[in-house]
């Protein structure tokens, strides 16, 4: 199978342009590593991979944001709508990339330099438009475009801006470099072996590079070579590859459509597995209420899993749902399709020996699915540790599946670090110093939280606070003055609703004020927070705001 | 003979595939397959002396809450004086022993899952070293008539289905719970008698059936009872320190092996 003649669109430094920050120097990290520049923050010397630190060394004016995939798919939606307008079989390879078959539309539009120009001027009028509407500036050029034999070779062409003549696409890669293959481990090993540019790669025999570097290598090869990504289909694709789910009533929030969407994702891929096959292009489909319909293909680079395909969906239709008003759906939507195809051997993958992601196993998924099929898709949650001051604020609940905002995650490294400090210290038999110590330890890399209640953390975390009275020796309501003194020492505990018979405070400690927000007077809180122990043997941790005394948690 | 043995060996292979097509859903995990290893979740090395087996039981129903006998006898009735005294009379460090069951439990990988407690603290579940990756919480499994599938579909799922009922459970089931435990080889955990937050809700929202949650006992059949004897924190003074450790003492009793109940020791920086 011959590669297709294929053009790419490719829109550089998308995450940076869709979140509107183009024109100044502004960065776009994931994992505090930057993910995408402006061509102003390159310009002082910022490199993709460094950490967030190093960046705003090398440029102290640098804008730094979040990667958010949703708002990078809402804003590339206009833009592929606008090269759909050449031909309708456009594909995703992620946002900032779309790939279209170049031969029929070259043929239309009276051959392949006619059509780059073409694609390339509405391509930046729409990204012009994008920027616009994100309120920064366009990119110089807004996007570059290129037409070769096969998308990979597309890809680089596209970043060069040039055509490849047809049947030339091997000779022009040799001159390119292992990298960029994207796979960095297997190019480090190469250019340990000396083999530094894809021509190299390409002149060794196909069966050799298989044996010693196994699929991953075989890819490779077949890249180098000009191929196609994907080899020939073994065997006969399973015919049904299409999962559809009508949806009454009709759903028009993209979350709740994203959870109709792992259902029918897991299906696709349960359809797939019995054939060791996986799929490398995703249809998206979805109808509305009003006749409105909308089509995507996406290509993965590497074959989906159920997962990536939720991803995709999500993705699809944030862009769809809240893009601008003139081509958001008017109704909600009333059916959703995914159809798989490019179905090649599913060689699996291999997770990380220590770490990396863990995904949860597909009995796992599934359960917890049917829960949220019985109870809704907000009642399963899981937990992330946030940075915060209160009880309940160091713990954030998530809906299960969904992806948490890293943005406020500072903990996780100490966490990890608790869970392995104790594993060892376990093993004494004693639990005093373990996680601890651990947390202490690791709290340094931890942003600071000034006034956070001291571990250990209350085992009960009230939803509603209860109202108690705090009393002082001589029966007098205790208090906390402006400069975070009690009126009087806590010595007695009312709790009103039960039934009232006082309990001694035996210990106390605090008043630990909290004031929180001060500079925004919706948001504003002025709390203190006391810890006391009671006769009876419990502890709590009581505040006082605007005169209440409330028993916030418990330590249980 | 030598045809019979013929015909009978293609027949005999023939019928294992129909066996096996025939059982419907997932496959059954028999028990008695299992290595000793793994007829137990795992718990904190500081806890598996007082379990039979060095853990919780697979397929097990495991109570937490009052399992002394005396005061399982007086328990109800001190209840019904009202929930006012429910709070007097509850052991603290109920809470406490159910997050060192589930960080054991989960820091080795088996998923856990909480229904019904909204208002367990989780950060000192981190604290306690639970991996919150393999937690699942759902705070509200439904109402009557919802939460009994909820909590089926999760003993089908994850390995420890941790339960605080809301409201009291109705025995028959109880017995199928428990029986949904025995057949996929997970544990239920159901803490029982809740009281501490659910007495104070149940006052505030003046909800009678929120404060029958404060005498909700488990009808039902229970391999294990845990419990917790003493409880005593350390560290807080008149105005000065901070609680820093803890001392528990925890009782576990049951059928069998556990019908002598054991106790043990723990000191706990949380």
């Amino acid at each position: 199978m011959p590669p297709v003649r294929t053009l790419v669109v490719w829109c550089p430094d998308w995450p940076v342009v869709a979140a509107g920050l183009a024109g100044r120097p502004a960065a776009v990290l994931a994992a505090n590593r930057v993910i995408a520049s402006s061509v102003a923050a390159r310009a002082e010397g910022v490199r993709l991979g460094q950490r967030r630190r190093e960046a705003q060394a090398c440029c102290p004016e640098l804008v730094v944001v979040d990667e958010e995939p949703a708002r990078d798919a809402r804003g590339f939606e206009p833009v592929v709508r606008a090269v759909a307008g050449f031909t309708p079989r456009v594909e995703l390879t992620r946002p900032g990339v779309c790939a279209l078959p170049a031969r029929a539309p070259a043929r239309y539009f009276g051959g392949e330099a006619l059509l780059v120009e073409k694609v390339r001027a509405t391509v930046a009028a729409a990204v012009v438009a994008v920027a616009d509407a994100a309120g920064g500036a366009a990119p110089e050029p807004p996007c570059r475009v290129g037409i070769a034999d096969g998308p990979f070779a597309a890809r680089l062409a596209a970043r060069e801006g040039v055509i490849v003549p047809h049947g030339t696409s091997p000779e022009w890669l040799a001159h390119f470099e292992v990298e960029v293959l994207g796979l960095p481990m297997l190019a480090e090993v190469l250019r340990r072996l000396g083999i530094r540019t894809l021509g190299e790669l390409a002149e060794l025999d196909e069966g050799a590079v298989l044996a010693r570097f196994g699929s991953e290598g075989g890819f490779a090869h077949r890249l180098a070579r000009g191929l196609d990504e994907r080899p020939l289909e073994l065997g006969d694709p399973p015919a049904d590859l299409m999962v559809c789910r009508v949806l009454d009533p009709p759903a028009d929030r993209a979350d709740a459509l994203a959870f109709v969407a792992v259902g029918l994702a897991d299906e696709l891929v349960g359809r797939l597995a019995p054939h060791g096959l996986a799929a490398t292009q995703l249809l998206v489909e979805a109808e509305t209420e009003h006749g409105e319909s909308l089509q995507r293909w996406w290509r993965g680079d590497r074959p989906f899993t159920a997962r990536a395909m939720v991803d995709r969906v999500r993705w699809q239709l944030e862009g769809w749902l809240q893009g601008p008003v003139v081509t958001a759906p008017t109704a909600g939507v009333t059916m959703l399709r995914l159809t798989a195809t490019g179905a090649v051997p599913d060689d699996g993958r291999q997770m990380d020996f220590e770490g990396g992601v863990s995904e949860p196993s597909r009995q796992v998924e599934r359960g917890l699915a049917r829960v949220q099929g019985l109870l809704g898709h907000e009642a399963v949650l899981s937990a992330v540790l946030a940075g915060g001051r209160g009880p309940g604020e160091q713990v954030r609940l998530v809906a299960w599946g969904e992806e948490p905002d890293k943005s406020r995650a500072p903990m996780a490294i100490s966490a990890k670090a608790a869970r392995l400090g104790s594993g060892g210290k376990r093993a004494s038999g004693h639990l005093r110093r373990g996680p601890r110590a651990a947390v202490a330890q690791a709290s340094h890399d931890a942003p600071p939280w000034p006034g956070h209640l001291p571990p250990p953390s209350p085992a009960l975390v009230h939803q509603v606070p209860i109202p108690v009275e705090v009393l002082g020796p001589d029966g007098a309501a205790v208090g906390v003055t402006g400069r975070g003194r009690c009126t009087a020492v806590p010595s007695r505990l009312i709790l009103p609703i039960a039934g009232g018979s006082p309990l001694g405070i035996t210990g106390w400690a605090g008043p630990w004020p909290a004031d929180e927000r001060w500079w925004d007077p919706a948001a504003a809180r002025r709390r203190a927070r006391l810890q006391v122990l009671l006769d009876d043997g419990t502890a709590h941790l009581l505040v006082l705001e605007q005169g209440i005394w409330r028993l916030e948690a418990t330590y249980d | 003979m030598a045809t019979h043995a013929l015909a009978g060996t293609p027949s005999s292979s023939g019928a294992r595939p129909a066996a096996g097509v025939a059982v419907p859903g997932p496959r059954p995990r028999p028990l008695a397959g299992l290595f000793p290893a793994e007829r137990v979740l795992p718990v904190l090395p500081e806890l598996s002396g007082l379990f039979p087996g060095g853990g919780l039981p697979r397929g097990g129903t495991v109570l937490l809450g009052p399992a002394s006998a005396p005061e399982t006898l007086l328990g109800p009735a001190r209840d019904r004086s009202g929930p006012g005294s429910a709070m007097a009379n509850r052991r603290p460090g109920l809470t406490s022993l159910l997050l060192l069951l589930l960080a054991g439990t989960s820091s080795r990988g088996h998923w856990c899952a909480v229904a019904g407690l909204p208002e367990l603290g989780l950060a000192a579940a981190a604290e306690l070293g639970a991996d919150l990756d393999h937690l699942v919480v759902i705070p509200h499994p439904g109402s009557e008539g919802r939460w009994q599938s909820v909590v089926a579909t999760l003993l089908e799922t994850v390995d420890l289905v941790c339960l605080a009922p809301g409201a009291p459970v109705r025995p028959v089931d109880a017995r199928r719970l428990a029986a949904r435990a025995r057949e996929r080889c997970s544990t239920l955990l159901v803490v029982d008698a809740y009281i501490p937050a659910g007495a104070a809700r149940g006052l505030l929202s003046g909800d009678p059936a929120r404060s029958g949650r404060v005498m909700a006992r488990w009808p039902g059949p229970s391999d294990l009872q845990c419990a917790v004897r003493e409880s005593s924190w350390s560290g807080l003074e008149p105005g000065h320190g901070l609680l820093s450790s803890r001392q528990l003492e925890a009782e576990v009793c049951g059928r069998g092996a556990a019908s002598r109940p054991r106790r043990g020791l723990l000191r706990l920086p949380a």
